[in-house]
């Protein structure tokens, strides 16, 4: 009886812990954003200045909201933003998958060597680069273009991909795909049809990451586009810090509006990465 | 003999087409412009005037390292471990912990994970004006929030001291970081096969060995991973400082890649390509040696 | 967008032959410019300091010069604030199509050096407006470089903006001297209510503030040359550094932060100042014409006043007199039209335009006829300190020395350590004076 009381009592206090743990968490992540939402909400600049800080917006007005869409074409930056970041993180994450597989699954001599060809990939500051890289795009007519910057994003997250669902396919049983090839399936056939549904959790990571780093993306988009109309998001509030003055009203409401596609990605992908593995692929 | 050798070749093609789109891309924006850049390191490269380009050969470097009052380059490498280390523990710790705890399906976890994430959906230079303004000494909300606490007795500059400037940013780096391990480790996590743990289960094991026995193996090639890419992105990661404090006051923020950028800045093309083959240098060093101890290669097969 | 403005273009066609005609009559370099405009030209300019407002104003005057070319389009390239001139310069270097760039007092020396620019001298000659050039406008035109490489668009002299209210709740005079501010600043400065005396600035471009203390300290007539503010007159490159009047000068801007500032202002730069001025939080700033704006915008009637320029001990003010202009691209396809648009946006009508919406000063002095708004109100104080010239001086620091990238991009850290006591006065001076010293050796005298 005790023995189990005792248990009982471990058991509820590791539960009250991991609520504590779990909300104190939570209010440290949501702390910022709650002052991005409320400081968006602030009508002018005098409010978000004001001392001592006001807490909650006096007149809340979503007039930053109106002027980054209205004033500020918020709307063609977000589809750009957008078709980029998808663009890049689709053909990224494709690439990956043919590279992975192969790095995990054939034998082949220079293999580390490859490995380590895109892990130094990781290891060079972006700056060394910059200048070389931008007389080539010129050259090549790259710049002030989409896809100059769709391309720049595709390599910039290709290693992380491809190393990445490399690990993921380690963990698929071999006999699975062997069992594919018998019933008549070819390589390509039975990577497609058998591996990846049981890796999407790494695929979705992984074309998420891919993503958010290309949606985020700050000094590329800066170098390599100069018309309004190609302008992304992070270029667009980045515009918002002025000589003299910051537009707070704005740039939260900015980043408020452009965490929001990530984000949804987010909750719908993680459905997704349940899924893959529920399959009953895994069990036979 | 001969139908061997076919397949053998196309085994080959096959491998060399998969790899190539990746390959084939990577060098030529990354590679070929790097070897560009490298070479500027060892030239006078300054674009305050590009007519005079000379090779000056390790000049840029005798430069960093020479000791002169002005000289903040062995302070940067200094800062550096501090920023590496201090920021990949706790978001590793943090990150491992609720990955671990959100494992278990419980009421309002999806939604849970969906607002860890939230951190990472911002982009860095943002994340370093929203902590900026936070941080601020004079009307900055945290001070409001710690005074009002009791915590503090007026408002303190935390980005204005030398004491706590690094650290500051250290914390918003952490809060930043966290969500990439919760990701990267509950998408392992469940690739652990349920079978093992109902498995050690029925054999009495408990939790805790569970975790050794079980938990860590699986997941430790993602681990291993995770842990090395992490430590390049932060060494790499200098929008942060760069908008928080610019490396101040008095450089005592500065981590190498930030100086980096101020080198730029100050249009010095060819000392800022040597520090930035430096960083290149020690992260190479670094990841082979990581790739030793933790025996990467083995768990190829 | 697109085509809105070529119905605009249709509408305004007739117009267009109208005014060809006219300036077919006006002199040799419009009649070059109209023989070309049979084809189709795209004028790309970029600007360097945008904001929204000020892209908007040039946007305006750009449309009007599109509706009297109709075979002309302006693109105005605005890249974000930050990293601005980096772009800029990495641009010109891959030549990209860029016929009108933005240049500024720190970039104007590496543009030349580079070649980057077209020499402007054959279109300025031939300009009609250029009698009403301001002097230092005159001055401007060609003061870096050998020849003509900019046409200013305005001058940012610095004002001392302060709480009127503050003041008069005190029973304080506005200050006239340092010595004045000082002991506003002190007075003023109560931690318990967020209430500071003075915006200090020892972030990002701190030094330009520290630069007038040294100057108002020494006087101008110790000074080498107003763009080399940083040497001492009739010596072989002897700096400003060594002399006692320096070492005061920084010091007592160490008292002004340690005594009258908030704590965190080590760390601020041009933004931070302006906000903990219009955010009630500091009592007194000095800068630039377009913070006026701002603070029509954010304060209240009888919050703000403005002031000349606080003396020091040598009884003068020594500042820079900064400005930007725009340049033609040295490798530009359309020099004829493009140097036509860089005029028309420096004639009277339309710089007077451009500088009152955008707050600096004007370069012609028509300006004051055509608009009021020069004489009248905060902008008068520039008027006041015209009148005295032995009082109100120009300086700069030498930005003409390869040496001044790398020192400006770094200068701030070295400050911040002696306001935080990790150096002393004489250990920076002594690193100042050696920079300098080396610079000069290195480099010659470039004034």
């Amino acid at each position: 009886m005790t023995a189990i009381r005792k248990k009982d009592v471990i058991k509820a206090a590791l539960l009250i812990l991991k609520l504590a743990v779990l909300s104190l968490t939570l209010v440290l992540v949501l702390f910022p954003f709650a002052w991005m939402l409320i400081t968006s909400l602030k009508g002018s600049q005098a409010e978000i200045y004001a001392f001592p800080i006001k807490y909650w917006p006096e007149h809340p007005s979503l007039v930053n909201y109106i002027n980054i869409f209205k004033v500020g074409n918020f709307g063609t930056y977000f589809l750009n933003s957008f078709v980029v970041s998808a663009a890049a993180a689709t053909v990224s994450v494709l690439c990956g998958i043919f590279g992975g597989y192969v790095v995990a699954r054939c034998k082949f001599r220079g293999k580390k060597a490859v490995l380590f060809f895109f892990l130094f990939t990781q290891m060079i500051p972006m700056f060394v680069m910059l200048a070389p890289l931008y007389g080539m795009m010129a050259d090549l007519k790259l710049i002030n273009s989409l896809w100059g910057l769709v391309i720049l994003y595709i390599n910039m997250t290709i290693p992380f991909s491809l190393v990445t669902l490399r690990g993921f396919f380690h963990g698929v049983p071999r006999e699975l795909e062997e069992a594919a090839q018998i019933d008549g399936c070819g390589r390509l056939a039975s990577l497609f049809r058998v591996v990846l549904p049981v890796i999407m959790p790494g695929i979705a990571s992984v074309f998420i990451f891919a993503f958010v780093n290309s949606w985020n993306e700050l000094f590329v988009s800066t170098m390599f586009i100069d018309v309004d109309a190609y302008r992304t998001i992070p270029v667009a509030l980045n515009s918002l810090i002025l000589k003299y003055d910051i537009k707070w009203g704005e740039m939260a409401a900015g980043t408020i509006v452009a965490i929001l596609p990530t984000m949804a990605m987010f909750t719908f992908a993680q459905k997704y990465m349940a899924a893959g593995l529920t399959a009953g692929a895994v069990k036979g | 003999m001969k139908k061997r050798g076919s397949l053998k070749r196309r085994n080959t093609q096959f491998i060399i087409l998969m790899l190539l789109p990746a390959v084939a891309m990577v060098l030529i924006f990354t590679y070929y412009p790097m070897l560009k850049g490298i070479v500027m390191a060892f030239q006078n490269y300054n674009i305050f005037n590009i007519n005079n380009i000379e090779w000056v050969g390790l000049g840029n470097f005798k430069e960093l390292f020479t000791y002169t009052p002005g000289n903040m380059f062995y302070n940067t490498l200094w800062n550096t471990v501090k920023w590496v280390v201090i920021s990949l523990f706790f978001q590793f710790t943090i990150g491992f912990g609720l990955a671990l705890v959100l494992k278990k399906k419980f009421f309002g976890s999806g939604v849970y994970k969906g607002i860890i994430f939230f951190p990472w959906a911002v982009s860095g230079f943002m994340i370093g004006i929203m902590w900026r303004w936070m941080f601020n000494g004079t009307s900055g909300v945290i001070n409001d929030v710690l005074v009002k606490m009791g915590i503090l007795e007026q408002p303190f500059g935390f980005l204005a001291e030398q004491s706590t400037a690094l650290y500051s940013v250290i914390v918003a780096n952490i809060w930043y970081g966290i969500p990439f391990f919760v990701i990267m480790l509950t998408a392992a996590l469940q690739g652990v096969p349920e079978e093992l743990y109902e498995a050690a289960s029925v054999d009495g094991a408990t939790a805790l060995k569970k975790f050794y026995m079980i938990t860590l193996p699986c997941i430790k090639p993602v681990l291993v991973l995770t842990l090395l890419l992490r430590v390049i992105w932060i060494f790499n990661f200098p929008e942060l400082i760069y908008s928080m404090t610019n490396g101040g006051p008095g450089g005592s923020s500065h981590i190498i890649t930030s100086y980096m950028m101020e080198t730029i800045k100050s249009l010095n093309y060819g000392k800022g390509s040597a520090i930035g083959v430096i960083v290149i240098l020690m992260l190479s060093i670094y990841t082979i040696f990581y790739l030793c101890i933790t025996k990467f290669d083995e768990m190829e097969d | 967008m697109e085509k809105g403005k070529d119905m605009r273009k249709k509408v305004s066609k007739i117009g267009a032959i109208v005014l060809t005609a006219s300036m077919l009559a006006a002199g040799s370099a419009n009649v070059m410019a109209s023989e070309a405009s049979k084809e189709p030209v795209t004028i790309r300019m970029i600007e360097s300091l945008t904001s929204p407002e000020r892209t908007e104003i040039l946007r305006t005057i750009a449309d009007k010069f599109e509706e009297e070319h109709e075979n002309v389009t302006i693109e105005i390239i605005s890249p974000p604030l930050e990293g601005a001139d980096q772009k800029i310069a990495q641009m010109l270097i891959a030549e990209q199509p860029l016929d009108i760039v933005e240049v500024r007092q720190q970039t104007a020396a590496q543009f030349i050096n580079n070649k980057w620019l077209a020499p402007l001298d054959e279109y300025v000659d031939a300009w009609d407006e250029k009698d009403t050039l301001t002097s230092t406008a005159q001055t401007a035109l060609s003061e870096i470089g050998d020849q003509v490489y900019l046409i200013p668009y305005g001058f940012y002299q610095r004002l001392l903006f302060y709480r009127a209210d503050w003041f008069e709740e005190a029973g304080l005079e506005a200050p006239k001297t340092y010595e004045d501010i000082y002991e506003a600043a002190v007075k003023l400065t109560d931690a318990s209510s967020n209430r500071y005396g003075w915006s200090f600035r020892g972030g990002s471009g701190g030094v330009n503030m520290v630069d007038m203390l040294y100057w108002a300290w020494l006087g101008n007539d110790k000074l080498a040359d107003s763009t080399a503010a940083y040497f001492l007159k009739d010596t072989d490159g002897e700096t400003i550094f060594t002399t006692p009047e320096a070492k005061e000068a920084l010091e007592f801007n160490k008292k002004l932060y340690q005594e009258g500032s908030p704590r965190d202002s080590i760390a601020w730069g041009f933004s931070e100042m302006v906000q903990g001025f219009i955010g009630g939080t500091t009592a007194m700033i000095i800068q630039d014409p377009e913070v006026i704006p701002t603070c029509q915008q954010n304060m209240e009637e009888g919050q703000w006043a403005v002031q000349v320029l606080p003396t020091g001990p040598s009884g003068q003010a020594v500042f820079p007199n900064g400005y930007a202009g725009w340049g033609m691209t040295s490798y530009t396809e359309n020099p004829d039209i493009v140097a036509e648009f860089i005029l028309y946006l420096s004639n009277e009508e339309n710089n007077t335009y451009f500088a009152k919406e955008y707050s600096t000063i004007p370069i012609h002095t028509t300006a004051t006829e055509i608009e009021p708004y020069f004489v009248e109100g905060p902008f008068s104080v520039f008027m006041e300190m015209g009148e005295h010239p032995d009082v109100y001086c120009f300086g700069a620091s030498p930005q003409g020395y390869e040496a001044y990238g790398e020192y400006f991009a770094t200068i701030d850290q070295e400050y911040q350590k002696y306001y935080n006591d990790q150096i002393t006065a004489d250990e920076l001076l002594e690193y100042l004076d050696s920079y300098w010293s080396e610079a000069y050796e290195k480099e010659g005298q470039k004034w």
